[in-house]
């Protein structure tokens, strides 16, 4: 019984993941209009608009089709920035002990006491509002974490004999860290990829919902942050405000389910370490 | 030995204040822009150029920007250190007094919405945890899992549609009606803090409540725990025993650390709800560009951060018999 | 004292493991018996499925009959004063077997404050009392420390004073010595010598430690028992081929080590003896199921001594 539930969490996790990535892919294919066209503003939902128009006429559905093509990409794409970083510098950090090691786990301690919301959100408005600055903002912040599990990591198995043995045979550092210590590893850095993707989505979806993202940018939370603050909530509008919410939740609900999966697999693995 | 480790930390976190100050001035001087711009705010700093522009070169004198940078890091250690955080034009009055004085109603969540949730979610994480997979715990971690999915604005959205505008319940947002004092005011600010202290509550509760499962199903399965057991102790006294001190031992750190962190996740709960607390000042000061004031409000969640580690340290230091020397936890 | 009838213990996890296979064995009292075998053999299990410890994905059959009564027939309250009073465990030493929260002084009397032989106020003198016996030095200090400030050997005997600390007349032991040096073995070894009255049932990989403190010897492969004799008999002669290779690799013997391993435990439905990969005695009929052979006490399940 059990079993079969913890194995039924990612399958559920990696089917809605697929279906946002597979809309994401087709956008232009499955969009009824281009997001940007405008029409007549507020309109209800109706045969033409699926789930409305905008404060400025645009078909929210269109918009949240696209949306998902944003929101995915920039949960990838700074995700992708994030793991690669923090695990170099994990790996690194772990395997030199001597000044470099410390040296990284000192930056990375402290790295993970600033509080990293604010900070992006400070770096977000000094900068001007674009997707780019908006990548940059999340990834100066959210490497520490990957940086720190993959440290504590490569520090336990660079102890194991067989890497000992390859250190004693006079294998280049260069070799043991990336052809032995990274395979080990691996797992880990998968499982933090993926939730470093939904903690991406979620904080760029944050920082649009607070307007910090460019006005042209069409995301999930930029679609929340006109339902808001442009009366969509006031006005009960249902149709412009809930698809996002929808939206976001279940994409992090599949990330978290995914991830989920190889920390229940992984015994070893500190589960408090990895949240 | 404990007074080591203790002083260790301490010299850390003051290092860390030390390097949060130093962004703020990297962030001040080199993004780009005119540095008067970021010490100034936006709106004042276009209204200056536009009527008094020596204004603005007798600030960039007073700012020593014309000198060199080390000079320039200097001159704003000197203001930092004298808790001379600058003036907010937007608000007319220095920033610290609008902080100050936002900060209150940001606590008043807070406080209340950190205690209540780390009693419930640990009284629901260890009612999980214990038993996995019991009719308990497959109907509470779903729930849960949901509730922590959902970014709390969202959750917050939802709420206030369908309570305040549907059923009509509670204010449309703000924090209070105007015009009450007395007994009649204090009930009409917990009239106007029931959702968003809710919201607060159930989404900070499912975060204790994984960390508590967890912590509780990790303790379980150590070795000391079949030891209890073969001395024949009730479960009940397996858990309140052994299991208990064991897992709140991490619990209570991290619920402490979290503390600083919550300062920000209360932010977009603020705005949804109109609540003026320090989330609406900063996101407010986002939209006018009123650096002064982000920079402060950075500067002082970052403490908040910072002391709310240091008690959760303290804390560690004091339960945990096994902390020795210099050792410290993040490792 | 003690008669195990037919004890089989089946995990139903992802892949269905039979870690203890129709098992039964008696202990007599007064007496030790140590039960060896090579790892992963179901030593812990057996053990730990006496006094019900497994978790809830074990599926128990067979009896155990402890004082006139089938230990696996009883409530969870019977069970629970069972534990500790009457049938003690003591978990290996070099592990986490204490908790690291609680002081050593409580965690020795623990088993008496459950049992309600004596109040809190008395269990520190009670706890000095015990660690005096195993000599653990500086007794009325060291019942105000934490574990982690004991040595392996000195967390071994803090174990076994726990698990004498309610009188239980029979002790269940699990690798008392794993992870101790040569000299804590000894300290352990004393330990036990002082419990030579009561009733033993020890698991062990040392056989050393065996031949030191055992009157009886089973030996476990796979799952089953292949040999149960008096600890002399099997010293000098051993029957089943897997204790004489056991015994052949001993440090003293040439060290002898045995090649291959067990076999994994979804072969276990099959039929023949589940030493015949390894065995040098090995014929035809011992593909199919070997009978437990019995001389008076002792037992062998070998095809060797069927006729
Ligand atoms: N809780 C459990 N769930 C599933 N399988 C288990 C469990 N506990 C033990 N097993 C399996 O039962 C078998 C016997 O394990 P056991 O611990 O009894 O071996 P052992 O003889 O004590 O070995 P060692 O000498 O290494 O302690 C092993 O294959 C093990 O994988
Ligand atoms: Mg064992």
């Amino acid at each position: 019984m059990l079993n079969k539930k913890t194995s039924l969490a990612p399958k559920m996790g990696m089917l809605i993941l697929m279906f946002f990535v597979a809309v994401a892919i087709f956008a232009p294919i499955i969009s009824p209009y281009d997001p940007n066209t405008i029409t007549s503003p507020y309109l209800k939902p109706s045969r033409e608009h699926f789930l409305g128009t905008n404060d400025i006429g645009q078909d929210i559905f269109s918009e949240l089709i696209y949306g998902a093509r944003l929101s995915l990409f920039i949960g990838f794409f700074s995700a992708f920035i994030v793991t690669l970083v923090g695990s170099v510098l994990g790996i690194v950090s772990g395997y030199y002990k001597g000044i470099v090691g410390r040296i990284i786990m000192g930056v990375t301690n402290i790295a993970l006491v600033i509080p990293s919301l604010p900070l992006t959100i400070v770096l977000a408005a000094y900068m001007q509002a674009s997707i780019w600055n908006i990548i940059i903002a999340i990834c100066a912040t959210s490497w520490a974490g990957t940086a720190r599990i993959i440290r504590s990591r490569t520090l336990q198995i660079r102890e194991l004999p067989f890497i000992k043995i390859e250190h004693a045979l006079g294998v280049g550092n260069l070799q043991i860290m990336f052809a032995h210590i990274l395979p080990n590893v691996l797992e880990v850095i998968l499982i933090k990829g993926t939730l470093a993707v939904s903690s991406a989505m979620l904080t760029e979806a944050g920082l649009s919902f607070l307007g910090l993202s460019s006005s042209t940018a069409k995301s999930w939370g930029s679609i929340l942050h006109y339902a808001f603050f442009r009366n969509g909530v006031l006005n009960n509008y249902w149709w412009w405000y809930m698809p996002p919410i929808i939206c976001i939740s279940l994409c992090v609900l599949g990330f978290m389910l995914l991830g989920y999966h190889g920390k229940g697999k992984n015994k070893t693995t500190n589960k408090m370490e990895l949240t | 030995m404990k007074a080591a480790a203790i002083l260790k930390r301490i010299f850390e976190y003051a290092l860390i204040l030390f390097i949060i100050i130093t962004i703020n001035f990297l962030l001040t001087h080199y993004m780009p822009g005119d540095p008067i711009l970021h010490l100034i705010g936006e709106e004042e700093y276009y209204n200056l150029m536009a009527s008094n522009p020596q204004v603005i070169e007798e600030m960039r004198e007073k700012y020593g920007l014309n000198k060199s940078t080390l000079e320039q890091y200097w001159i704003y250690l000197k203001t930092t250190v004298t808790l001379n955080f600058g003036y907010s034009y937007i608000y007319k009055q220095p920033v610290l007094d609008v902080l100050l004085f936002r900060m209150k109603w940001t606590l008043m969540l807070l406080i209340p919405s950190v205690i209540i949730s780390a009693f419930l979610g640990a009284f629901l994480g260890i009612k999980a945890g214990w038993k996995p997979g019991s009719q308990f715990d497959i109907l509470t971690t779903p729930l849960m899992l949901l509730i922590n999915t959902t970014p709390t604005y969202c959750i917050s959205i939802f709420v206030l549609t369908f309570f305040s505008f549907t059923m009509g319940f509670f204010p449309f947002g703000g924090m209070t009606s105007g015009g009450l004092s007395g007994l009649d005011k204090a009930l009409d600010i917990m009239w106007h803090m029931f959702l968003p202290l809710m919201i607060l509550v159930i989404s900070k509760t499912s975060y204790d409540y994984f960390i508590m499962k967890s912590s509780v199903i990790e303790i379980s399965e150590e070795d000391y725990i079949l030891t209890a057991m073969s001395k024949g102790l009730s479960d009940r006294d397996v858990l309140s025993k052994h299991v208990l001190k064991n897992a709140l031992l991490p619990y209570i750190t991290v619920v402490c650390m979290q503390l600083g962190f919550s300062v920000a996740g209360t932010m977009l709960v603020e705005v949804v709800f109109s609540w003026k607390g320090m989330g609406t000042l900063i996101q407010r000061s986002v939209q006018v560009k009123d650096f002064p004031m982000l920079q402060l409000s950075f500067l002082f969640i970052s403490v908040c951060v910072i002391i709310s580690n240091i008690i959760s340290d303290l804390l560690y230091i004091a339960i945990d018999p096994r902390i020795k020397e210099g050792e410290s936890r993040a490792q | 004292m003690l008669a195990i009838k037919d004890l089989s213990v089946e995990f139903m996890t992802d892949h269905k493991v039979k870690a203890v296979d129709r098992v039964s064995l008696n202990i007599r009292k007064g007496t030790n018996t140590t039960i060896i075998g090579e790892t992963g053999s179901g030593k812990s299990v057996l053990i730990l499925s006496i006094l019900r410890l497994l978790p809830p994905s074990a599926k128990i059959t067979g009896k155990v009959i402890f004082e006139n009564s089938d230990l696996f027939q009883m409530s969870k309250k019977e069970t629970e004063l069972i534990r500790g009073r009457k049938i003690s465990y003591i978990p290996q030493g070099s592990g986490n077997a204490l908790n690291p929260l609680l002081i050593i002084g409580y965690q020795v009397a623990e088993p008496m404050i459950v049992h309600k032989m004596i109040t809190k106020k008395q269990a520190p003198q009670r706890s000095i009392d015990l660690l005096k016996r195993f000599n653990l030095g500086n007794e009325e200090r060291r019942i105000h420390d934490y574990p982690h400030t004991l040595s392996g050997g000195m967390k071994q005997r803090v174990l076994v004073a726990m698990g004498i600390s309610a009188g239980a007349g029979l002790i269940l032991a699990d690798e008392p010595t794993k992870g101790l040096d040569k000299s804590r073995v000894f300290m352990v070894v004393d330990c036990f010598q002082q419990l030579k009255s009561e009733t033993i049932l020890c698991v062990t990989h040392d056989l050393d430690f065996a031949q030191v403190i055992g009157d009886y010897v089973a030996v476990m492969y796979a799952a089953q028992i292949v040999e149960y004799s008096k600890k002399d008999d099997f010293f000098s002669k051993p029957l089943h081929p897997y204790s004489e290779a056991l015994i052949n690799s001993m440090p003293e013997n040439g060290l002898k080590a045995l090649k291959g391993f067990a076999p994994p435990h979804d072969t276990y439905s099959y039929s023949g003896c589940r030493f015949f990969e390894r065995c040098s005695f090995k014929s035809d009929r011992c593909r199919s199921d070997p009978p437990l052979v019995e001389f008076g006490i002792r037992q062998v399940r070998c095809w060797k001594y069927a006729d």
